[in-house]
Formats: C-alpha cells, sequence, structure tokens
C-alpha cells in the first residue's frame, strides 16, 4: 500500500469512528436580549449553571430559573444573538478543562489559552461549582506560607490553607505583596494560581513578563478576565482560578490562590443580577453577595493526609474607597477570611513600604504554622512596636525626654526602617530571623536609622558568606540554646 | 414584577375561554383586550396568539410537529414519523436548503436533529 493510501485509510477509519445519528435535545427560544443577558422561554428541564448553547454556537450560563422563562448570561459575543432564535441545552454543568499543562499559562475565565501558546491539552474538566471540602477532610492550619516580606512574616503570618485578605486604597501596593508572595515561593513545591479579574490589559502582561523574568512562571497559573471582556467573565474567573487550584490541591501539592481583586467581581455580580432583575439590596449589591464571596473562599483548605494533605491558600484582595473598610463588601470578605493584610496610603507615601498598618493587620490562625525561631523574635519585634506607636507622638521632643523613652523611640524607629522592603526583593525566613534578632537585640542601635537597611544587607551577606551552615539550621527551626548563642556571636562578629 | 409575557397571557386566554361560547365568549374575549390594553400588551398580539395556540393543543393532548427537510420531504417518511409521535399530531413541513441533508423534527420543545449539517458540526468538535 502505498503512503497516500495508508493516509486515506486512516482518515477513512477516524470517519467511520465517529458516532453517527442524531439525539433528542430539548430546545427554547429566546424572547429578549441585551446587555450580556438573554431571556428564553421553553427549555422546561433546564438545571441551574447548566450550559446553554445559542444558534451561532456562543454558550450561556442558565442562572434564573422562573415559571416560564429562563434567564442566562452570556458567555461571549451577543451581539449575533436575536429575539426568536433557538437556544439548546448541552445537559452540562459549567466546567473548565484543569490539569498539569495550566502550569506557566495564561487562560481567560473559561479555561483556554490566551497567551498564543497554541492550545492546552488536558484530559481533565472540573465543575466550576464545587462544594468546599467537609469538616472531616480538614486539618487545621500548621505549615507556613512564607510570603518573604518581613512585616508579613514575622508579625501577620500566613499558614498554607489559611485565606489571608489583602485589604487598601487603591495605590498602596497590593498587588505587589501578592506578586512578591508568588517570587517566594519558588522551590517551595508551590503551584500558583493568579486570577486578574477585571485589570487593565496592559497590567496583566506587565506582572506576566515580571513572573516570567524571575522564573516564577514555571509554577504558576494565570487567568485574566480584562475589562473590557462582559461581566460574566470577570463573575466566573476566581471560580474558574479555584477549580484549576483544586486539581492540584487534589494531588496532594499546596497552591497559593490570588483573587486581584474581588471587589470588581462584586461589581460584575451586581452588573449581572440587576440585568437579571434580582432584587437590589445594599449599595445596589443582590442579596447573595455574601455568598458569592463565602462559598468562594470556603474552598480554601489545608486537607489532612487521607485526602492527601494538599492545600489552598487564598489571598483576596479588596480595594477600598478613600480606607472605608466598613463598606459592604470590605465587611464581608474581612467576617470570611482569617485575617486581614491592611495597606495605608498615608504609610506609603511616607516612604513606608510595604505600607502594612502593623496595629489593624491581623492573623487569626497563621501564629502556629511560624517556624519557632520567627515566634521567638517576632515577639519582640511586635513589643517593641507597640511601645512605639505610643510614644510615636513625642518623638518631636526628644530633647525633654527621659533616657528610656527616648531609647524605646530609637528602637521603634530602626525597627520601623527595617521593615521596610524593596519590591521584587522577598527575603528567605532564615535572613528574615537573623535581621530582626539583630534588631531586636540592640545591636543595630548605634547604626543611623538611614544606614538600617544597608547594614542589614551587609550583616545577611556576612551570614551567608561565612556562616551557612547556621542560616540552615534556622530554616529548619532550630532554636537551642547553643543556635541562639551562635545567632549571638555572629551579630557581635558583624557589629565590630 | 415583572411585566406578563406573551406565554402567561396564551395560557390566561386559554383558561378564560374555556368551554365557552357564542354572548359568553365575546364578553370573555373583551374582557381579555381590556386588560391588554390596561397592560399595554396590544402590540404583543401575534405572539400572544401563538402562545395560546401551543397552549391549547398542548391541553388538548396535540402534538404541534414541524418536519423540516433539504429538498420536499416523501409523504411516506412523514407519515412515519407522525406516527411515532402518536393519533393526535399537527404536522407543518417545511424546506430549508441550509440543513444540506437528513431530516430535523420539533415537537414542542423537544427536538430531533438528524441534518447533516447538525452531524458535520458535530464532527468538527470531537475532531
Amino acid at each position: 500500500m502505498s503512503y497516500t493510501d495508508q493516509v486515506i485509510a486512516s482518515l477513512k477509519k477516524n470517519i467511520d469512528g465517529f458516532k453517527k445519528g442524531a439525539d433528542v435535545t430539548e430546545v427554547g427560544t429566546v424572547i429578549e436580549v441585551g446587555d450580556g443577558i438573554a431571556r428564553m422561554i421553553g427549555l422546561e428541564a433546564c438545571q441551574a449553571q447548566e450550559m446553554l448553547e445559542f444558534e451561532d454556537g456562543t454558550m450561556g450560563l442558565a442562572l434564573n430559573l422562573e415559571e416560564e422563562t429562563v434567564g442566562a448570561i452570556i458567555l461571549g459575543e451577543s451581539r449575533q444573538i436575536k429575539e426568536g432564535d433557538t437556544v439548546k441545552r448541552t445537559g452540562k454543568i459549567m466546567s473548565i478543562p484543569v490539569g498539569e499543562g495550566m502550569v506557566g499559562r495564561v487562560v481567560n475565565a473559561l479555561g483556554k489559552s490566551i497567551d498564543g501558546k497554541g492550545e492546552i491539552k488536558t484530559k481533565e474538566t472540573y465543575p466550576i461549582e464545587r462544594v468546599a471540602p467537609g469538616v472531616m477532610t480538614r486539618e487545621p492550619v500548621n505549615r507556613p506560607m512564607q510570603t518573604g516580606i518581613k512585616a508579613i512574616d514575622a508579625l501577620i503570618p500566613i499558614g498554607r490553607g489559611q485565606r489571608e485578605l489583602i485589604i487598601g486604597d487603591r495605590q498602596t501596593g497590593k498587588t505587589a505583596v501578592a506578586i512578591d508572595a508568588i517570587l517566594n515561593q519558588k522551590g517551595q513545591d508551590m503551584i500558583c494560581v493568579y486570577v486578574a479579574i477585571g485589570q487593565k490589559e496592559s497590567k496583566v502582561a506587565r506582572i506576566v513578563a515580571k513572573l516570567q523574568e524571575a522564573g516564577a512562571m514555571e509554577y504558576t497559573t494565570v487567568v485574566s478576565a480584562g475589562a473590557s471582556e462582559p461581566a460574566p467573565m470577570s463573575y466566573l474567573a476566581p471560580y474558574a482560578g479555584v477549580t484549576i487550584a483544586e486539581y492540584f490541591a487534589d494531588k496532594g501539592k499546596d497552591v497559593l490562590v490570588i483573587y486581584d481583586d474581588l471587589t470588581k467581581q462584586a461589581w460584575a455580580y451586581r452588573e449581572m443580577s440587576l440585568l437579571l432583575r434580582r432584587p437590589p439590596g445594599r449599595e445596589a449589591y443582590p442579596g447573595d453577595v455574601f455568598y458569592l464571596h463565602s462559598r468562594l473562599l470556603e474552598r480554601a483548605c489545608n486537607l489532612n493526609e487521607k485526602y492527601g494533605g494538599g492545600s489552598i491558600t487564598a489571598l483576596p484582595i479588596i480595594e477600598t474607597q478613600g480606607g472605608d473598610i466598613s463598606a459592604y463588601v470590605p465587611t464581608n470578605v474581612i467576617s470570611i477570611t482569617d485575617g486581614q493584610i491592611f495597606l495605608q496610603s498615608d504609610l506609603f507615601n511616607r516612604g513606608i513600604r510595604p505600607a502594612l498598618n502593623v496595629g489593624l493587620s491581623v492573623s487569626r490562625v497563621g501564629g502556629s504554622a511560624q517556624i519557632k525561631p520567627m515566634k521567638k523574635v517576632a515577639g519582640t519585634l511586635r513589643l517593641d512596636l507597640a511601645q512605639f506607636r505610643e510614644l510615636e507622638a513625642f518623638a518631636q521632643f526628644s530633647s525633654d525626654l527621659d533616657s528610656e523613652t527616648k531609647k524605646q523611640i530609637e528602637r521603634g524607629q530602626r525597627m520601623t526602617e527595617l521593615l521596610k522592603q524593596p519590591q521584587y526583593a522577598p527575603l528567605p525566613v532564615e535572613e528574615q530571623v537573623l535581621s530582626i534578632f539583630a534588631a531586636g537585640k540592640g545591636y543595630m542601635d548605634d547604626v543611623p536609622v538611614s544606614d538600617i537597611s544597608e547594614a542589614e544587607q551587609k550583616l545577611i551577606t556576612f551570614a551567608k558568606k561565612s556562616k551557612g551552615k547556621l542560616l540552615q539550621k534556622i530554616a529548619k527551626g532550630d532554636w537551642s540554646e547553643e543556635t541562639v548563642a551562635e545567632i549571638k556571636e555572629t551579630c557581635e562578629q558583624y557589629s565590630k | 414584577m415583572p411585566a406578563l409575557i406573551p406565554e402567561q397571557l396564551g395560557k390566561i386566554l386559554y383558561e378564560v375561554t374555556e368551554g365557552k361560547s357564542g354572548k359568553e365568549l365575546d364578553a370573555a374575549t373583551k374582557e381579555f383586550m381590556h386588560l391588554l390594553q390596561e397592560k399595554q400588551l396590544i402590540s404583543k398580539m401575534p405572539y400572544i396568539i401563538e402562545a395560546f395556540d401551543r397552549y391549547s393543543k398542548k391541553q388538548q393532548g396535540i402534538v404541534d410537529l414541524k418536519i423540516t427537510t433539504a429538498r420536499k420531504a416523501p409523504k411516506q417518511l412523514v407519515s412515519q414519523i407522525e406516527k411515532i409521535f402518536g393519533d393526535k399530531v399537527e404536522t407543518t413541513v417545511a424546506e430549508d436548503s441550509a440543513i444540506i441533508g437528513g431530516v430535523v423534527a420539533q415537537a414542542g420543545n423537544k427536538i430531533l436533529d438528524a441534518s447533516v449539517k447538525a452531524q458535520l458540526s458535530r464532527m468538527k468538535h470531537t475532531l
């Protein structure tokens, strides 16, 4: 048989293998369409969250099941759809492809690649809405998720499986904190999912470029629903992100998911709900806007050994208007999460970056996941900072103060300076411990405040060069007297 | 409350006129027209009549069958399909060259799409 014949035979075989015939499907008729929403009659047995297919192949998602009509959001271009079109049921619940192939890719809210690297090959699909893992499958947060940011890892530690809200006004470095957390996961056996909701495409492109440059795309998936895409995409994107994460968590891996930001998702959901004629409530949000976020964030979990031991850590971001954290959506998400990182614009403008408000930020469960050395040094740091906050107002009259108060102010200023950290420069936990220890024990009291970061740099370089073993010991969580003595010795050697 | 849709108005019309004739029927339809006027729905009349037709057929157990073929359908094929749906069948036969070949049978909300066009698009999906 010649080559062409073989090809033809193979083609024929493939075509023969194709299932012929027809199946009965249920149809409905579009009676109203507009603003990305379609209402139709018929479709009597339609399920909630079912995918519908319009005449031109566009997909829809049934959300409102009413007495006579079905309300659906249109996933894609709605200009081709007109009154009187037939709509087919597909019998499938909204789901997206998941798998190893997703890592390193940029996808849209439907799991389709948008990075121009071709189709993503995956074998499995997961439904976008899944019930969160139950009580018996979970265990308390007990392993740390290091962000590489001193102020966070020391004072508001995050554990694997925790949900920690990042909240603040625009331009306070919320995304920067999240991106640093992704960068620091390199070599930590973590998968990261960054969900960009209603963001400028240029910002997403910049973030992807940064991640690529730092080699972080090797373990990261970016889910993007751009500002130019219709509202349903922004609504679906976070669920798509957590669905991709769940695949890895089911395989026993640790995953970090960042939702940037949930305010925009709530806006998109409000838009859809109003168009679907659901009654508006406070701030015109529908009644179930709390459930919108709680069912998403409940899917973050720390599974126990029996269920594979995977985890999903969630870092949702909320943007406040004029520092108002008592608005509807911020209060909702604060009450759902296990703590919040509060970023303030006045701190940011004063040059304290990350602009963390240490007094208002909390982590309700992360403390138990901190490594022992960090727990020890963070205790003194917290005390120093709290005392400093009370005395800060007196700092201007430093000449009239007694030496004890003066000392506390000096210490506090140095500590605040130490917690400053440039963007894209996460620090490993052992180096954080070393520098906080040195400052807390007074080894940096003689250094002028403006030179603190330089001194810290030098100390770390010195320790890396000559005390590599000690750093390893700290990283493993060793805090025996022997180790402490060795750290002291290092600091002394250095300060001379 | 969202406005009444043709489907509901069709049902109302059926229920107010059911089993009535002569003067009674005239009075009922007049009442119905008043309702339409009040709700500013007279322009929706064609849709309401369509919905009324559908609903009354459903109530009487008549299956409204629509058969579409690419070329003129042979009588035998039509009667064969009619048989599947029982004796009370009202059939409309249409021709539409866009389906290329095969047959599409629609009964109420159910559609049996055995057209070549549908099969081709399905093949496109699976390959």
